[in-house]
């Protein structure tokens, strides 16, 4: 019995909103938020009294050998101060990792070329005006001018409005949809290809040989996400093989 | 049926050539083969009014010059459902394919080529496919394979070689009726690197005017190939006539 009780459709209450009066203070706070508002409040002065309590008995005699190494850095506790970050890792590691980031974008733009690949010949722009150029022969000038008529008239008439309104509406939006998709594949790609071709010179540049900067490129500064304009230039000193 | 049709299938201007639009905006042929895709085309099956399922092919223009010409405009191809029709380098019959779909059962394609690495792809193409009759010749020498070859309608030549108008001059010879007509692709890089191709396009258009043919109309084939275009026109027309095209 009681679930058909439950069954029945009940008035559904809705939550009061915050008067407009008030509207400068924010959604109004319900006991649910409040009770994790004071959850957190109170986690956070228990941590700063337990904080405050190791520090009032501390022992200034206590060592341990880590304290050696460690210190602030930008006013900030770190464990180790005496090395820098980029010194943790030798050239030669830092080369396998940024090959290994290589690859993976290799990859990733290797995937979109071949989407690309596969979605762009069944979309032809059939409606479109052409770009090419269309030189029409003739005997003289009365024929050329029958003849141009004729395929302009032909030109023309081509694609039908036939078919069900609705349907075509749905097949409309189809096909905006996958020109949409080709376009934004295309344009990752080219994306990707710049990125790897970044990181690639990177990576040269960790390896041997002496190298000379002749031409900085402002829109590519090496940055990774920032995949706009070209790579510096370097020229690598030659060197004697053998 | 659920959703709807996910393509309509339109004819094209062109008899035989037809249009899919739907999430594609393609040329398509009518698949002859049905379940077999000839270079990895797309293809797209289409149910007809009385329950009967058609496949269609996508024709690729970046792989195919004539349909390239076919988007660019051209104004007639002459291949169409029962056409008779010569093909000189067919390569490995990727336009061969298409051009086998268009003239249908009825029509026949000889398709000449002479390198064998690729004529092993089109003899087995030509396998599937009873309109085409694969021929792995030089096309210079028409009299090598004259016994295989009836009078066509229609001469397409993508040969790709600079005497590319005297191959199809020889052929025409040969095989294309009086009235008939030729649809060349020209290359204008492999004709001669060293002047614009648009002079070289003119060139190859007067060389083909002295050999009997009547060429109609020229079109690049831009955006799908570059320095290339399409030459299109009759052969041994008939003098004095008032109004050709009927459409
Ligand atoms: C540009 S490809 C043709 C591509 C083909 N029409 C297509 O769209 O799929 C040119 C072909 O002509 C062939 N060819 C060149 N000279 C030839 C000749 N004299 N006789 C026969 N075939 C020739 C070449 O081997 C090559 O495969």
């Amino acid at each position: 019995m009681s679930s058909f009780k439950k069954a029945i459709k009940r008035r559904a209450h809705q939550e009061r909103a915050q008067p407009s009066s008030r509207e400068r203070l924010g959604l109004l706070e319900k006991h649910k938020d409040y009770v994790l508002r004071a959850r957190d409040y109170n986690r956070k002065k228990d941590t700063l009294r337990v904080l405050r309590e190791k520090a009032a008995n501390r022992n200034p005699d206590e060592f341990y050998f880590k304290m050696e190494r460690s210190g602030f850095r930008d006013g900030v506790h770190a464990a180790r101060v005496d090395v820098e970050d980029d010194q943790r890792y030798t050239p030669e590691e830092l080369r396998l990792m940024k090959m290994q980031d290589i690859n993976y974008i290799r990859m990733k733009a290797q995937v979109e070329r071949r989407k690309v690949e596969k979605i762009q010949p069944s979309l032809q722009s059939i409606d479109e005006t052409k770009r090419n150029k269309h030189v029409l022969f003739a005997e003289d000038v009365e024929d050329l001018r029958l003849k141009a008529a004729m395929v302009a008239e032909k030109k023309e008439g081509g694609g039908g409005g036939e078919g069900k309104e609705g349907l075509r509406r749905h097949l409309n939006k189809a096909r905006k949809a996958a020109y949409r998709e080709l376009m934004e594949r295309k344009e990752r790609a080219q994306k990707l290809r710049m990125m790897l071709q970044k990181m690639a010179m990177e990576k040269e540049l960790l390896g041997k040989g002496d190298k000379r900067l002749v031409h900085v490129n402002k829109g590519g500064d090496g940055n990774e996400d920032d995949t706009g304009g070209q790579c510096s230039v370097y020229v690598w000193k030659q060197e004697r093989k053998r | 049926m659920k959703g709807g049709a996910r393509v309509v299938i339109e004819n094209h201007r062109h008899e035989g050539i037809f249009i899919a639009r739907g999430k594609e905006d393609a040329l398509v042929t009518k698949n002859m083969v049905t379940g077999e895709s000839v270079y990895g085309e797309k293809r797209i099956s289409v149910e007809g009014e009385d329950g009967t399922k058609v496949e269609y092919r996508v024709w690729n223009p970046f792989r195919s010059k004539l349909a390239a010409a076919v988007l660019g405009g051209v104004d007639n191809i002459w291949i169409k459902p029962g056409s008779h029709v010569l093909y000189l380098g067919a390569a490995s019959g990727t336009t061969v394919s298409h051009v086998s779909d268009i003239v249908g059962p009825t029509g026949v394609v000889y398709a000449v080529e002479f390198s064998h690495r690729s004529g092993r792809d089109l003899v087995n193409m030509a396998k599937k496919r009873t309109n085409v009759i694969p021929i792995i010749e030089d096309a210079r020498h028409p009299t090598r394979y004259r016994m295989l070859v009836g009078m066509v309608d229609v001469i397409f030549a993508d040969v790709a070689q600079p005497d590319q108008a005297r191959i199809v001059a020889l052929n025409a010879h040969h095989f294309l009726k009086n009235g008939g007509h030729f649809v060349i692709s020209i290359k204008a890089n492999c004709i001669d690197s060293t002047v614009p191709a648009e002079a070289v396009f003119a060139r190859e258009v007067k060389k083909l005017q002295q050999e009997q043919f009547k060429p109609s109309e020229q079109l690049t084939l831009e955006p799908y190939e570059r320095d290339h275009a399409c030459v299109v026109g009759g052969y041994r027309m008939p003098k004095k006539q008032k109004k050709d095209v009927p459409s």
